[in-house]
């Protein structure tokens, strides 16, 4: 029926009034239109009454407003004088018979709601941090005290009191790092502080270690020697890979930084384990809001690098290997899978077994794929399989396979806190939704900016870091903000899987005697959170696009 | 203006093409087309739309890849090997019909990137020659500003900036005005008209006439992935040799 | 660069060898291939490292996990367990199941709720996403207020938290079944036992009727294309669809008498002595037991007595037999009360010792019962008509309520909150769909003189749903894989059900492996639908 009413083209207004034109507008221009507005007239009417006799002050007062409303439009009109409020009615409310009609009908709908939420929340509601025990209920109201009560579970969860102070630091950090970077960042002295931003970009890098100390902690330990030269060599290793295709230039300085910075960093890492300030947090006693924002921040910081290298590889131009070299290879090594199983087929006992014994048939499947589909593509093959089963299935699969397949594949004897292992499983889900987002801003950018890299003689490296990358991130970070905002509401899931997160803590909240069977408020509570949470975001990240708009125009 | 010539180059002909054939899947976009360029020469090339002009000069630094005959540079033949490739893509500098400037960086940034990490000089050498060529492309005073925020006539001169400040030996200009509003056409042409002066290698794809007919050393008239017509200005224009010219030339002069 | 003098063409010949070795190395091919067996290489280590790993700890925990019936280890007996006996009853089922049925039947179960989860889902985000959508661009303020605010809760809200909701908070606050809200007079009860909703009911005839409606469609479709036939030949304009869905109403209703007619499965059982030979009967009867001279007259009579009057009839629950005759009944206005068993021999028991007049069921049903009972001949099967499909409204009898099809509150909740999630992310992506026909197109119809209902039709819905449709499949799939936050709440979907399966068995890998193959062919399913629709664009397109 909105639609009816939404598309109507605007009236002719005429010096006099015309009550056919105005009926044939409002009432009588389509059968459709009759039967609708005939309709919502008996059911406005119906519940109108119902209303009344449920509150009729309210009810009265609504109607009467109402009424009022319209006469002033009618006044308003006759006299040629419209107000301010009767031209906004008139534009917004009351626009025509049907949205009249649904207008009253929604408003008695909302005060309805509205009044049932307050007598619930408020008038009902009991606020007593001590009066939580069923005998303090009452029957159609909340009991808010768990709220108060249950603080420290919903916030920390199972973390022992004493660590409390290493969460307020950890936020604290947080928070004047933010503030700093809001600082830095405005206009005016972002020429002026660039020394400072850069400073506060390389805290940035280091800020997940700094969580980890103050959240994980560091046990004591011996100086790791080989590690520390293995870590070296790591980070020698990828300077020299960047340096060689032309990406970062040659230079002492940085030579120098790339091989200091892993000792200094351990080291410092080392002492602060050895001075027992921070001894280790069992990840299972996270929970609360903590946990769900561990995990969130956690499976975005590592889903980022991993969607981006997943992205590049579907997108990547490499010559494909031709079909000569495909063919004559799977061939073979179909046949060498037959031989490995050469008796297969003999002892099938269904015909599930018959069709199974025939699985080297797979290999040229495969090999159809990367010949037709990828172009001979095998690095786009691999990157493309990988984002598309991950795609396939929910979430929850990989968060229980997280936890149940993890003896699986892990040593004998080790056991993974379940933290770690949903964070592995959820930042394979979400690198698959990244890659696809990476790669919506790389098929942004358009045909030409990659010919002009090339034709000014830039290599596939160069290409990337310099121009395309940073087109193509500018464009993703709403959908980048977008998949924080996901993780972080779908990192509830993990309550299924058995951790207490925010939502889950409040199993154990509700099954306090105390507080038994309070989950109303705990679900309005949280929703409430989770709502400021990712509305913030959202609004930030609009913010963010318009900013970062301004900078190419 | 006065411009500073390109380095000198020690080949007879700098640009070598023999028979070169393109394919588009079925589509045969080039049917072997020759031609043989001195160093210094400026070539304009004609011809209606879809007739492989443009594919033709994409071949020349190889953004399209030729699939029969040789394609010679400045003594390099472009094959498969990468290093050639590389190598001839810093001798040849190409003036795009949209420009493709880089849209999230500076005017400055834009000329100077490819210099300091392909030729590997230092950013202040580079930022010095930019700076020149911006001057000499009359938009010193644009430098700091970002290409959205210049019209398209300065975005071109960009773009050619940022292909001289490269130093090439040879120029390819792939249609460089017909994005341009007609007012804006005058400056750009006024710079490759200066440059073909100085002694640039330059092949030029476009419809100004009056270009082709004042600087052009030869004009070449493709078609059908052909060059049906090779001439000098006064020549093609005056007395075309084959028909296929004479109806191009109609067509176009009649408006 | 070649600042040395050089031939104008070298000679690959005249190279050294050396130099044309490195020629081929770097050739983008040879790199290409190159590089991709490198990255091979990495892959099949990286692969092999998890693998061995794997490999070594099935060895150990999961021995156990491949054992054959005769007691060998065998990869291949990996799904041999499905066929034991699953022991765990189900709770929500559309076929019948019970806790000795084999793991693959709680499977098929599982697998089965999900998709009924999932289609009745996606119709009814459809719904609810279209009007939303619509009434985000409403020009009633309060309506598109309303609806921006519903898209923003539900958007910044985790999903859960909403399955939760409306689960603790809304179905299982709801009243108890005895007194179930009636929304608005309308045949539904809402309590804390679920959702009871009219339903249809199928009789045995139904499979003739449907085969009918099969039929009705192909002669629309024929009569559509012939007609366009025409018209293309002769120019002649004629209302095609009219004329087709008379088409399909004709056959539709022929097939409706003709089902009934050749069909004779529904039977009542009677005793010889109630001198019951046809239906027509009980109106006689009725009026000798009450002593009223027309059934009519019933209505004044004192309620007491017209209940003592009326037939006792015992039926098997859930049965289409049961609405099909009370349906019968109610026509002919003879009062009646049905008793209900579960099973047919307890019908048949209440039937024998007289606890009810009549038994109603299909006639194989009855001829097995009539067998039973001491002296068959003394009863007889008489023919009920039955028209093929019966609607069914619930209504409440005494502290129950009876037909319709009830759903379960753990499978209300979870379509409730999944449509009014996905309704959310649909909504905005209808609203996009409409705001991104231009002004042009809508002022161009305007100009041409297009009614507005034309101009919905022609114009504007044809371009939006080429916007929508794509992004839509994706909230739909989005949609079917959330279906597995059942578990959540205990709906059995085939996740929770695998679930359970795995605590019971311990073979965790080989359910993955059949829950990942399920959601990737659903998935598959979706993305053959998406390429479909995009080719056909495409097509239209040119």
């Amino acid at each position: 029926m909105t639609t009816n009413e939404e598309l109507t083209t605007p009236k002719a207004i005429g010096r006099g009034f015309n009550w056919q034109l105005f009926l044939q507008d409002n009432l009588t221009g389509s059968w459709m239109q009759t039967v609708t507005v005939l309709l919502l007239a008996i059911i406005t009417g119906s519940y109108v009454y119902g209303k009344y006799e449920e509150l009729p002050i309210v009810t009265a007062v609504v109607v009467a407003l109402w009424i009022l409303g319209i006469v002033s439009i009618i006044v308003s009109e006759i006299f040629h004088k419209p107000t301010a409020v009767s031209r906004w009615l008139k534009q917004n409310l009351l626009t025509s018979f049907a949205n009249s009609l649904l207008t009253l009908f929604v408003v008695l709908v909302l005060v309805s709601a509205v009044n049932g939420i307050w007598q619930w929340s408020y008038v009902n509601a009991n606020f007593n941090p001590a009066e939580t025990a069923p005998e303090f209920r009452s029957a159609n109201g909340a009991t808010w005290g768990v709220l108060w009560g249950a603080r420290k579970l919903l916030m920390t969860g199972w973390l022992e009191p004493i660590h409390s102070w290493r969460v307020w630091l950890g936020l604290g950090f947080i928070l004047i790092m933010w503030l700093f970077t809001y600082i830095t960042s405005r206009p005016a002295l972002k020429e002026k502080l660039r020394v400072a931003r850069m400073v506060l970009n390389g805290f940035w890098l280091l800020s997940p270690v700094v969580l980890y100390i103050l959240l994980a902690g560091i046990s004591e330990g011996a100086y790791n020697v080989t590690g520390t030269i293995t870590g070296v060599a790591v980070l020698g290793a990828i300077y020299a890979l960047l340096w060689s295709q032309k990406v970062i230039p040659f230079s002492w300085g940085s030579i120098i930084g790339t091989v200091v910075a892993w000792p200094l960093l351990y080291t410092i890492w080392w002492f602060i384990g050895n001075s027992g300030q921070f001894p280790p947090i069992d990840p299972d006693k996270w929970g609360g809001l903590l946990l769900t924002l561990i995990i969130a921040s956690s499976v975005i910081v590592l889903a980022f690098p991993l969607g981006m290298i997943l992205a590049l590889a579907r997108r990547s131009e490499v010559f494909g290997v031709p079909a000569w070299l495909i063919w004559p290879v799977a061939v073979a090594a179909t046949l060498w899978g037959f031989t490995t199983t050469p008796e297969l087929l003999a002892t099938s006992r269904n015909l599930v077994e018959q069709i199974m014994s025939f699985w080297p048939v797979i290999i040229l499947a495969i090999a159809y794929m990367i010949h037709r589909v990828f172009n001979g593509n095998i690095v786009a093959g691999v990157g493309t399989t990988f984002i598309e089963l991950i795609r396939s299935v929910p979430l929850i699969t990989l968060l229980f396979m997280g936890i149940v397949m993890a003896p699986f594949f892990s040593g004998e004897g080790v056991s993974i806190p379940k933290p770690w292992l949903v964070i592995v499983g959820y930042t394979l889900f979400s690198s698959a939704y990244m890659a696809e987002a990476i790669r919506g801003g790389l098929q942004a950018i358009p045909k030409g900016q990659y010919e002009a890299s090339d034709a000014l003689g830039f290599n596939g490296s160069q290409k990337m870091r310099f121009i395309i990358l940073p087109q193509a991130l500018r464009i993703v970070i709403p959908a980048i903000v977008g998949q924080f905002i996901g993780a972080f509401k779908s990192s509830s899931l993990v309550s299924i899987v058995g951790l207490f997160d925010f939502l889950g803590i409040n199993r154990s909240i509700v099954s306090n005697p105390a507080w038994l069977g309070l989950r109303l408020e705990l679900y309005v509570f949280m929703a409430i959170i989770y709502f400021t949470g990712s509305f913030l975001m959202s609004s930030y990240s609009r913010k963010l696009e318009v900013q970062l708009g301004l900078g190419d125009r | 203006m006065e411009f500073e010539g390109p380095s000198q180059s020690f080949v007879d002909e700098i640009i070598i093409a023999e028979n070169v054939h393109k394919w588009f899947g079925e589509f045969e976009a080039l049917r072997g087309v020759d031609l043989r360029v001195k160093p210094g020469e400026v070539i304009v090339i004609l011809g209606p739309s879809g007739s492989g002009k443009s594919t033709f000069i994409r071949c020349l630094n190889r953004l399209e890849e030729h699939q029969e005959g040789r394609i010679i540079m400045d003594g390099i033949e472009l094959s498969h090997d990468i290093r050639n490739i590389q190598e001839v893509r810093r001798e040849v500098g190409m003036v795009f019909q949209q420009f493709n400037l880089f849209p999230h960086l500076t005017v400055l940034e834009n000329i100077t990137l490819a210099p300091i990490n392909v030729r590997k000089w230092t950013r202040d050498h580079a930022e010095e020659l930019a700076m020149k060529w911006l001057t000499r492309v009359g938009i010193p005073e644009q430098a700091h500003k970002y290409p959205g925020q210049l019209s398209g006539g300065q975005q071109q001169r960009v773009a050619m900036a940022r292909t001289l400040t490269m130093q090439p030996k040879i120029l390819l200009f792939d249609e460089p005005t017909s994005a341009l509003d007609p007012e804006m056409i005058k400056e750009v042409l006024d710079v490759m008209r200066d440059l073909a002066r100085s002694g640039y290698t330059i092949i030029a794809v476009t419809h100004e006439m009056g270009f082709a007919r004042e600087v052009a050393d030869r004009i070449i008239f493709m078609d059908a992935g052909k060059i049906v017509e090779e001439n000098t200005p006064e020549n093609f224009y005056n007395n075309p040799k084959e028909e296929r010219t004479k109806l191009f030339l109609n067509q176009i002069l009649q408006h | 660069m070649t600042q040395t003098p050089a031939a104008p063409s070298p000679e690959p010949q005249a190279m050294p060898l050396w130099r044309r070795l490195l020629g081929y190395i770097f050739d983008v091919r040879v790199l290409g291939v190159l590089g991709q067996m490198v990255f091979i290489v990495l892959v099949v280590l990286g692969v092999r490292t998890i693998g061995s790993n794997f490999a070594d700890n099935a060895q150990r925990l999961g021995e156990s996990q491949f054992i054959c019936r005769d007691g060998n280890f065998s990869y291949r007996c990996a799904y041999d367990f499905m066929e034991s006996e699953s022991g765990f009853d189900i709770a929500d089922t559309m076929i019948d199941h019970t806790n000795t049925d084999p793991y693959w039947k709680s499977f098929q179960v599982g697998v089965l709720n999900t998709l009924k989860v999932a289609i009745f889902g996606v119709i009814l985000t459809t719904l609810l996403g279209t009007v939303m959508g619509i009434a985000r661009l409403s020009n009633n303020w309060l309506i598109s207020k309303i609806a921006l605010w519903y898209v923003e809760l539900m958007r910044n809200t985790p999903l859960l938290i909403q399955i939760f909701f409306i689960y603790f908070g809304v179905i299982l606050t709801a009243p108890e079944l005895n007194d179930a809200l009636q929304p608005l007079g309308l045949p539904m009860f809402i309590s804390r036992r679920g959702l009871n909703l009219p339903s249809l009911e199928f009789t045995s005839s139904a499979s003739i009727w449907i085969a009918f409606l099969v039929l009705a469609a192909i002669q629309f479709q024929v009569t559509w294309v012939m007609l366009g036939r025409r018209e293309e030949r002769t120019g002649q304009a004629s209302n095609r669809l009219q004329t087709g869905l008379i088409a399909f109403f004709l056959i539709a209703g022929l097939g409706w008498y003709v089902s009934s007619a050749v069909s004779d499965s529904q039977g009542l059982l009677v005793t010889k002595a109630s001198r019951v030979r046809e239906l027509g009967d009980l109106e006689k009867i009725m009026l000798q037991r009450t002593g009223a001279n027309h059934l009519d007259d019933l209505a004044r009579m004192p309620e007491e007595e017209v209940e003592d009057a009326a037939f006792q009839i015992c039926a098997i629950e859930e049965s289409a037999s049961e609405t099909n005759l009370t349906r019968q009944l109610s026509k002919l206005n003879v009062p009646y009360q049905i008793r209900r068993y579960e099973r047919p021999d307890k019908a048949t028991d209440s039937y024998a010792s007289e606890k009810c007049e009549m038994f109603v069921a299909s006639k194989t049903i009855l001829a097995a019962e009539r067998s039973t009972l001491e002296s068959p001949s003394s009863h007889l099967i008489l023919s009920v008509k039955e028209v093929p499909v019966v609607w069914s409204l619930p209504k409440r009898e005494g502290l129950n309520l009876v037909g319709g099809s009830r759903m379960r509150p753990e499978f209300t909740a979870l379509l409730l909150a999944l449509v009014l999630f996905y309704g959310s992310n649909l909504a905005e992506i209808v609203r996009a769909g409409i705001l991104a026909i231009s002004k042009g197109q809508n002022e161009a119809a305007r100009a041409l003189g297009l009614t507005e209902g034309q101009r919905l039709q022609l114009i504007v819905l044809p371009q939006a749903l080429r916007v929508i449709i794509p992004p839509g499949i994706g909230v739909a799939l989005s949609l079917a894989k959330d279906t597995s936050l059942g578990i959540a709440i205990g709906f059995p979907d085939m996740y929770a059900v695998s679930y359970t399966t795995m605590n019971q068995s311990g073979r965790v890998l080989q359910l993955f492996v059949l829950i990942m193959l399920v959601y990737m062919l659903i998935s598959l399913a979706f993305s053959v639908l998406l390429n479909w629709y995009n080719e056909k664009i495409k097509l239209v397109e040119r």
